[in-house]
């Protein structure tokens, strides 16, 4: 979990959903260029040379809202109305997967300093996806997880700074030596349209490991066997079918690849259990022992 | 002099055959379901992620992800932990499916409507007489996410439609009918963090 990116992600959120023109005194000037600069470092440790990619995903405008951009207006992640960190998470995830499986270069990429400082200048304002590093000193292995920036940042006060600095915190690396990939499905009432299988490709360090099929044979979940190294894998469905949109997740070694259907909600059911299946059995019952005491009283009175 | 079985006593018999076998049918069937939703509850828990607390504020789409196991869509699993119960949620509600596994008769976790039912047969809410406020229930979604509730109130009613289901705006309600008060018990939890 990305705690550190809390109150970041919720700014974020607020910038999304609602236009910032009519609090902020000072406009934001969509034109200006601006800066990044990320800190890997651990306590006093600073990880140098850590190769930093970073995807400007979506356009600011002068009101302060913002909307994706090509090649990632072709992607169904909507970056509107998001409430929480962990659909921010989500669509972090299914951008990668949709860079990965795409080959979609970086707009900028550069390497950390001597002082663990990864310093992008000269960037357009927007939404950008700060791609995460697995890095390595005496003491450990440690990963740093993607995570958005928007430039310029509002400041408390009034106003943008269109300098923005972030300092990801560092995660324990955990080895893992099983990941599976579950197919979930958001389509009550139309899964007429579900198709019978879906295919999965499996890429690790964005290469592709492995193309799978999930279906009803294997109910829809597959696992597979990694060694335990820091390799980053990601996975992408091929041919998301039209009328559904696709979001991926990731916790621990788990994806979840999640079709919709935007559906609105039907009418309640009716319980429809009026069949008191007891009251049968005991007036069968009953009806059953009488008819045996009455035929074996009409017996004996006709003999 | 010779006995014969008169008509009676032939159709007596036969509704006492009957009742039984329905009475063997159905324990043998709820010995089924529950040996079936073990499983199937099994089969979920390898899938998923391990857990992590949800909240409903957290989600702009109120619908949750289903998981198709065995031809069946499933919407997450149920856990009463001081009953010993952990049972999957079949998504699509209907009289049938209860008796199977409980079932979601509408709404979601995510926007705290969410109204579950079941069955009183062995193996699912065979102890909901039992129960009382304060027990704690847990609804794990598809996605590993885990919504904590306990028990406000249990109520019993003639009559479970919709509008007196979601009345009192509940986060979480399980209704079961009773086998054999031919009643509805109702309970009512909050949600716990």
């Amino acid at each position: 979990m990305r705690k550190h990116l809390l109150p970041l992600i919720i700014l974020l959120a607020f910038l999304v959903a609602q236009p910032l023109s009519a609090n902020a005194i000072t406009p934001l000037e969509p034109n200006r260029k601006c800066s990044l600069k990320v800190h890997f470092t651990k306590d006093d440790y600073r990880f140098s040379n850590l190769e930093t990619r970073i995807y400007r995903v979506a356009e600011a405008h002068s009101d302060g809202t913002f909307d994706l951009i090509a090649p990632f207006s072709g992607s169904s992640v909507s970056i509107h109305g998001i409430k929480s960190q962990r659909e921010w998470n989500d669509a972090a995830v299914t951008l990668l997967s949709y860079i990965v499986d795409r080959k979609i270069q970086p707009d900028h990429t550069v390497l950390s300093d001597a002082q663990g400082t990864a310093s992008f200048t000269d960037l357009h304002t927007g939404l950008y996806l700060v791609l995460g590093n697995t890095a390595e000193n005496d003491i450990g292995i440690y990963t740093f997880e993607d995570f958005f920036v928007y430039l310029p940042t509002p400041l408390e006060s009034e106003g943008f700074s269109y300098d923005m600095e972030a300092r990801p915190k560092p995660g324990e690396f955990v080895p893992k030596t099983e990941y599976t990939v579950n197919k979930l499905w958001k389509d009550s009432g139309y899964t007429s349209k579900r198709p019978k299988s879906v295919t999965v490709d499996i890429y690790k360090d964005a290469v592709l490991y492995e193309t799978v099929i999930l279906d009803s044979s294997n109910n829809w979940s597959y696992s597979w066997k990694t060694p335990e190294d820091s390799s980053k894998w990601t996975v992408a469905e091929k041919d998301v079918p039209d009328s559904y949109t696709v979001t991926i997740s990731s916790s621990g070694s788990v994806f979840s690849i999640t079709n919709s259907i935007k559906t609105t909600p039907g009418s309640p059911p009716k319980t429809g259990d009026t069949f008191p299946l007891w009251n049968y059995v005991i007036a069968m019952s009953i009806s059953g022992f009488l008819l045996l005491i009455f035929g074996i009283w009409h017996k004996r009175k006709s003999q | 002099m010779k006995k014969r079985i008169n008509f009676f006593e032939v159709l007596g018999i036969l509704l006492i055959v009957c009742s039984l076998g329905v009475l063997l049918f159905t324990q043998l069937h709820s010995q089924y379901t529950k040996k079936k939703a073990a499983e199937i509850t099994c089969k979920i828990e390898a899938a998923l992620p391990e857990t992590t607390p949800g909240f409903p504020g957290d989600y702009s789409d109120p619908v949750m992800p289903v998981l198709q196991v065995e031809g069946k869509d499933y919407v997450g699993l149920l856990n009463i932990p001081a009953y010993g119960l952990s049972v999957p949620i079949v998504n699509e509600w209907s009289s049938f499916h209860v008796f199977s596994c409980p079932a979601r008769f509408y709404g979601s976790v995510y926007d705290n409507t969410m109204i579950i039912g079941g069955n009183d047969q062995t193996g699912q809410f065979d102890f909901f007489d039992r129960m009382n406020p304060g027990d704690h229930i847990k609804i794990t979604d598809m996605l590993g996410t885990e919504f904590a509730y306990a028990i406000d109130r249990i109520d019993r009613a003639k009559s479970a439609d919709y509008e007196h289901l979601a009345s009192g705006g509940y986060p979480l309600t399980l209704f079961v009918r009773s086998a054999y008060s031919a009643e509805y018990i109702l309970v009512r939890c909050s949600t716990t963090f």
